[in-house]
């Protein structure tokens, strides 16, 4: 099993903390970040992407980039950005703006070229969260409006449609009277759930394949964070009381005893306000942020706290749970600036402000065409079946390089029976003039007697 | 022999090794006097060193004795093959014999002789390949066994200096091969040592890159040799730029392919298209303010032929290069390349838009005769243009979104127009392929198409007589039978392929069942990815022609695998191969969302079993596999993570029913059937233990529930209920403390009524099982009951034989009653079924507190 890390940023300066899930050993920790909810992301377990909390005097956002060597790059948007998305691939990143633009960038390697792909206005107000679905074919995107809206990105490349289409969105779901504060999206591609918590102190649960409200969960408090159990029985939902609360979705509620509707139970010992949760598939277990600064891990068969991050003094805002990048290993943490450059991954250029409509015909995308199975030797060894091949073209005898094969060796015979020949006729002579010597030597001897 | 004294134990026993070895060299490897007769010897020679592993010596030093004799036999056995390659009085088979088992050591030894050994080797295999007039099997055998002591080499991480000058010494032998008049088995030869070496030390060829790739480009412009080898020149031309392994070199290698091809089109295409098309690919492969260069490779890009053969020949180069450019966007590549899509997309529209149409305003006889060649050209560059297609899907992986809607068009404009069945099953596959990289995104976009293709293809009017006709016999009656049924559905069919299947009826079937197998794949992908969302427009008519055409494709029985042993008969494969496919996408057709029960789920279901039963084939393991998919359909479940509820503080688990109906939405609650046998059970069970709690309580709770039970129920049944009851839930209330006295009765009571419809609607479908469970109930229930066990069973059989309802209304509570008992008493069961009780009874602890907050809305999804 991999190791995971969690990594944490704060909404005031408290800088990105990296801890290993399973110790507790704190890995790294990125100097200079404030982001808002929502606005970390690891790009493609590469990079670190957030957006950064400025002054509402700034005309202009920030994006902050990080490798795993804490080198820095700094991008200024258009427009201030919030929520910050990348795709799983790592090679699209998503803006929210406070406008109600969505920026489309693509990002990520060494070549690229951070290019604007696509803007386009998605909400009235400031978006606040955007998820991406589990086939990172859809994106959702929830607003201070109070509306969820559902993007097919392919509609979204599509100029041809775009013009014909009255509205880009898939769904809109506008039931929320309030602003959205988080959304998750489930498992399972086009029949997926989604859930959505909003400052109207509900959480719904809409249904993707179908475009409507399957349920309304009212809260006690204002839900500022969700995160789903990997098998949808539960979903967690931090609330700014302070409590953890668990809300029904496969597992048994039932109305009759239990004011609060779909709630079927509570963590806490939080004493501010949930800030952010995140479930950690592999250790199986949840963590939360808080207003306090502090990350807890909670067992949610036990529901019991197993362990406590300190991260800094201002609220908690984004946590993330990534799988622990190879070369991010703590014993060769001192060289990870050669061991980021041995493995081809310099930082990516800062993502441009504006769609530029030039390059976009002659650039192409940049691909990492990396061998998908760790096989260094695509080629296997043919000797013997090169041998076979040619066995059976011996059998056979009909090809020219059997035949050629044939000849050489019947020549190689023919010279040896040559020199047989040869031999024997040597002897043959020999025997002959010795015959002849000997009879006349008899009639020599004859003769003389 | 050394070892004749010592007996041998089995078939492993070392000792066996360097005998088997020696009987080799005594009686079969040929030298100056054993004479090399039969090649056939040499197979068994090898194939009793690989089975028998003769040549893995274990490099332990210790002084065994039969490991020393192992060593040394294989000693010998080295020492006359290198005798066999180097004696140059031996004969060319021999030497070949020699040179060929050399190649098997290489990957049979041990490391360590590995090691010691392979330069001499080398320098001996080499000569082969440098010396003019050796026979052309001994070269080839010398590149495989020189390419497999390669590869094996650069196994070793510390012998890579070594390997790195062994390779460079090959690269000049292998050139003078390549620009020689070589015959096409050393081509063959040289470019497979050329592609490992490439694999195995790129660097080396650093400095020939150039050389090699002339030599390569040269013998692909030649287009003289059998495809089979042109596609291994291809590929290696794919490989080069992997010696430099720099970005600039793939691009650079990406752009002269493209170039060309778009050049040599440009000829081929002349008055069949725009004029346009050769200035667009210029300006999206070459970067502003630069020419395109007239020639590459010594070839001009532009020029006029009419020469047929020539035209022919640039046809080949054209599939050949395209198939280069396959490979380098589907071959990994040390570093991140920026891959010309447009260019690559621009080029795959350029190719499968021209159908061979002329523009209405050319019509000549130079020209019809030059549109015949072409036309019978293209299917095979359309077939390379889709090949490529895929691959720019493959390589390019999710960086295709921005020109998903661009290929998305493309590929649709295409099915309409494709016809020939190869082509079909290639877009079929990239129709796939789309589906299965960009998800539900694109599923939106594609499954109208799919669907209607799909339905032209797999015409079941068409296919109940044609199918199986060829599969048996060919009796002439069959094809007159089909034509007459062709004659019906006609007009769906394309005037082409109506041709087609008069004229040659009998081979038509195979290469349609192919395309059905295609197109059976890409419905299944379409339901897998795609069923859910947007989908009520195509939904049923895909149900209802997949539940067909597996219906129709297993009428005739089963094509068990073990026929196509005595059956080598491409049909036969292909009916069974259409089986499955059919099978696979039912089952998709089933399992994907929708918001009633699948209309076909019974008949399915019986495919599935009647499939499961064929033993030994694959339809059988699918089907098996089926069942497994579908049990979760039919039973569904929510399950808890691992022991959720026992030790939480969760307040109420209950009532299942109104909750699961949201989420495994519509198949719980349509169908009765399917909300399955457990569920209800455990239902029964909880309202159930409302009851008996009602009853116990009864002495200060109001009599309400049972007053209502009174009302529905025989006063007798509920007699026998209580009679056997009250023990019941004495013994298990003593071992599970849920006993909360002020749990509020009508709550329970409302549960009651409930689940009482819940049994009546069940009934039916419950009959069956309740008798087996009242069977096991019967066990488990006696021994637990601490009254007289007799008495419970003689009640339980005596309201057996009420009527009909009442008999189910008290099987059921007696059934249950027996399980929640054994449930409590079984280890295992404990914490769940505990669990449950204690949570229901758990009152509510923080959130009573809030009252004063909105009130709950419920918004009921099934409503609409």
């Amino acid at each position: 099993m991999e190791e995971e890390i969690v990594i944490a940023s704060s909404s005031i300066d408290g800088g990105i903390g990296c801890w290993d899930l399973q110790t507790g050993t704190e890995n790294l920790r990125y100097k200079s970040c404030a982001s808002p909810p929502h606005g970390l992301t690891s790009v493609g377990r590469r990079f670190l992407a957030s957006s950064q909390l400025q002054d509402a005097k700034a005309a202009s956002g920030a994006i902050l980039y990080w490798s795993w060597s804490r080198v820095e790059v700094k991008c200024f948007p258009e427009e201030p950005i919030k929520p910050l998305v990348a795709n799983s691939e790592g090679t699209y990143l998503v803006g929210g703006g406070l406008s109600g633009n969505i920026y489309f960038w693509e990002c990520g390697f060494q070549v690229a070229t951070g290019r604007l792909l696509k803007k386009w206005r998605a909400h009235y107000r400031a978006v606040t969260c955007l998820v991406f679905t589990d086939d990172d074919s859809l994106l959702v995107s929830g607003s201070e409006d109070g509306s969820v809206r559902v993007w097919p990105l392919l509609m979204i490349f599509d100029d041809q449609q775009m013009e014909q289409a009255s509205q880009l969105y898939e769904h809109s779901f506008q039931e929320h009277t309030l602003r959205v504060t988080d959304i998750v999206t489930g498992y399972g591609g086009g029949n997926a759930i989604i859930i959505s918590a909003s400052e109207d102190r509900t959480c719904k649960v809409w249904s993707l394949s179908k475009g409507i409200l399957l349920r309304n969960i009212v809260f006690p408090s204002i839900i500022d964070s969700i995160t789903l159990d990997p098998g949808e029985h539960v979903f967690y939902a931090g609330g700014r009381d302070g409590k953890i609360h668990i809300g029904a979705l496969g597992a048994d509620s039932s109305s009759i005893k239990s004011h609060w509707l779909h709630i079927i139970g509570s963590l806490s010992s939080h004493s501010k306000t949930v800030t952010c949760l995140a479930y950690s598939t592999n250790g199986n277990v949840l963590l939360s942020g808080s207003e306090d600064g502090m990350i807890r891990v909670w067992d949610p068969k036990t529901h019991n706290m197993v362990r406590v991050f300190r991260h800094a003094k201002g609220p908690v805002s984004n946590i993330l749970v990534l799988k622990r990048p190879a070369y991010l290993n703590p014993r060769m943490l001192s060289n990870v600036q050669v061991s980021s450059r041995r493995h081809g991954l310099s930082l990516p250029p800062p993502l441009s402000k504006y769609i530029n409509t030039m390059d976009e015909k002659v650039v192409g995308a940049v691909v990492n065409l990396q061998a998908t199975c760790n096989n260094p030797l695509d080629a296997s060894c043919t000797s013997s079946q090169v041998i076979s091949c040619q066995i059976k073209e011996l059998q056979q005898q009909g090809s020219a390089a059997a035949a050629e094969m044939e000849v050489e060796k019947l020549k190689l015979d023919s010279t040896q029976a040559m020199q047989m020949l040869q031999r024997w006729k040597k002897m043959y002579d020999n025997l002959h003039e010795f015959c002849v010597d000997e009879l006349l030597e008899g009639d020599h001897v004859k003769s003389a007697n | 022999m050394a070892t004749s004294g010592t007996v041998i134990k089995d078939m492993h026993d070392v000792g066996l090794k360097p005998r088997m070895i020696r009987t080799l060299l005594k009686e079969d490897v040929p030298d100056d006097k054993i004479p090399f007769d039969s090649p056939s010897k040499l197979s068994r020679i090898i194939s009793c060193i690989q089975s028998h592993k003769l040549l893995s010596e274990p490099s332990i030093t210790d002084n065994n004795k039969q490991i020393e004799r192992w060593k040394s036999s294989v000693d010998d056995w080295i020492t006359r093959l290198l005798s066999l390659i180097s004696n140059t009085a031996s004969t060319p088979d021999k030497c070949w014999a020699g040179v060929c088992l050399l190649g098997v050591t290489c990957q049979e030894c041990n490391a360590d002789r590995f090691l010691r050994s392979y330069a001499a080797w080398f320098d001996k295999m080499l000569t082969h390949i440098q010396a003019r007039g050796d026979s052309q099997f001994v070269k080839v055998a010398a590149c495989a066994s020189i390419s497999d002591l390669i590869t094996r080499l650069a196994g070793f991480p510390n012998v890579k200096k070594e390997g790195i000058s062994l390779a460079g010494k090959v690269i000049q032998p292998v050139l003078k091969l390549l620009n020689e008049d070589s015959s096409e088995a050393v081509l063959e030869g040289a470019i497979h040592l050329l592609c490992s070496i490439i694999a195995s030390f790129p660097n080396t060829l650093q400095r020939h890159h150039e050389s090699v790739e002339a030599a390569i480009t040269s013998r692909i412009f030649s287009g003289k040799f059998s495809v089979n080898l042109m596609k291994k020149l291809a590929h290696c031309l794919a490989l080069l730029p992997k010696s430099k392994g720099d970005e600039d070199s793939w691009i650079s290698a990406m752009r002269k392919v493209l170039l060309l091809v778009n050049g040599y089109l440009t000829e081929i295409f002349t008055s069949l298209e725009e004029e346009t098309k050769w200035d667009e690919a210029v300006r999206l492969l070459v970067p502003p303010g630069e020419v395109p260069p007239p020639s590459l490779w010594g070839q001009k890009l532009l020029e006029d032929t009419s020469d047929k053969e020539r035209k022919r020949s640039k046809l080949c180069s054209i599939s050949m290069f395209m198939l280069s450019c396959c490979e380098m966007l589907t071959n990994s590549y040390p570093v991140q390349v920026s891959v010309p899509v447009r260019s690559l997309l621009a080029l795959i529209e350029r190719v499968l838009m021209v159908d061979g149409s002329l523009p209405p305003t050319t019509s000549s006889l130079v020209i019809l005769a030059e549109q015949e060649f072409i036309c019978s050209e293209l299917p095979v560059l359309h077939s390379y243009a889709l090949e490529l297609l895929t691959s720019v899907i493959k390589g390019i992986r999710s960086q295709l979104l921005p020109h998903a809607a661009y290929i998305v068009r493309l590929v649709k404009e295409y099915f309409k127009r494709c016809e020939l069945p190869e082509l079909r099953i290639k877009v079929y596959s990239i129709t796939k392929l789309l589906l299965m990289s960009m998800g539900i995104g694109i599923a939106i976009y594609l499954a109208q198409e799919v669907v209607n293709s799909s339905i032209h293809d797999l015409n079941p009017i068409l296919d109940g007589a044609s199918l199986h006709a060829n599969a048996k016999s060919e009796i002439l009656v069959q094809p007159f039978h089909r034509k007459r049924k062709h004659g019906v559905a006609g007009s769906l069919e394309q005037l082409h392929e109506r041709i087609g299947l008069e004229v040659e009826t009998s081979k038509n079937c195979p290469t349609a069942i192919s395309v059905k197998i295609a197109a059976l794949g890409a419905l299944e992908t379409l339901l897998t990815v795609g069923g859910g969302l947007r989908s009520e427009s195509w939904r049923s008519k895909a149900d209802n022609l997949l539940i067909t055409i597996a219906t129709e494709s297993c009428k005739e029985g089963w094509v068990s695998d073990e026929r196509k042993t005595f059956l080598p008969n491409e049909s036969t494969q292909a009916c069974s191969d259409l089986q499955l496919a059919a099978l696979r996408a039912l089952l998709a057709s089933l399992l994907s969302p929708s918001r009633v029960r699948p209309p076909h789920l019974a008949p399915a279901l019986e495919l599935f079993r009647e499939g499961r039963q064929e033993i030994g084939t694959k339809v059988s393991e699918f089907c098996a596999y089926a069942l497994l998919a579908l049990d979760v359909l039919i039973h569904p479940r929510a399950l808890p993570l691992a022991d959720f509820p026992s030790a939480s503080s969760f307040n109420e688990v209950n009532h299942r029913f109104p909750e699961n109906n949201i989420y495994s939405v519509a198949q719980k609650h349509s169908n009765p059937f399917s909300s399955g046998m457990q569920d209800t059970g455990r239902g029964l069970s909880d309202s159930d233990d409302d009851l008996y709690k009602s009853w116990l309580d009864s002495s200060k709770e109001t009599e309400a529930p049972a007053g209502k039970n009174m009302t529905e129920r025989p006063s007798e049944t509920l007699r026998v209920q209580q009679k056997e009851n009250i023990p019941l839930v004495g013994s298990s209330g003593a071992r599970s403390p849920w006993r909360n006295e002020h749990e509020p009765a009508a709550a329970s009571a409302d549960i009651e009524i409930r689940s009482g419809d819940e049994i009546m609607v069940d009934s039916r479908q419950l009959q069956e099982s309740m008798e087996q469970h009242q069977e096991s109930s019967k066990g488990a229930t006696i021994p637990t009951v601490t009254g007289d066990p007799n008495v419970t069973y003689v009640d339980l059989t005596s309201f057996a034989s009420k009527d009909s309802r009442d008999t189910e209304m008290a099987s059921v509570q007696a059934v249950v009653a027996g399980e929640s008992d054994r449930l409590a008493t079984k280890d295992g069961n404990t914490a769940t079924s505990s669990a449950q009780k204690d949570a229901t009874f758990d009152i509510e602890d923080d959130n009573q507190s809030t009252d004063s907050l909105p009130d709950i809305v419920d918004v009921d999804p099934d409503s609409d």
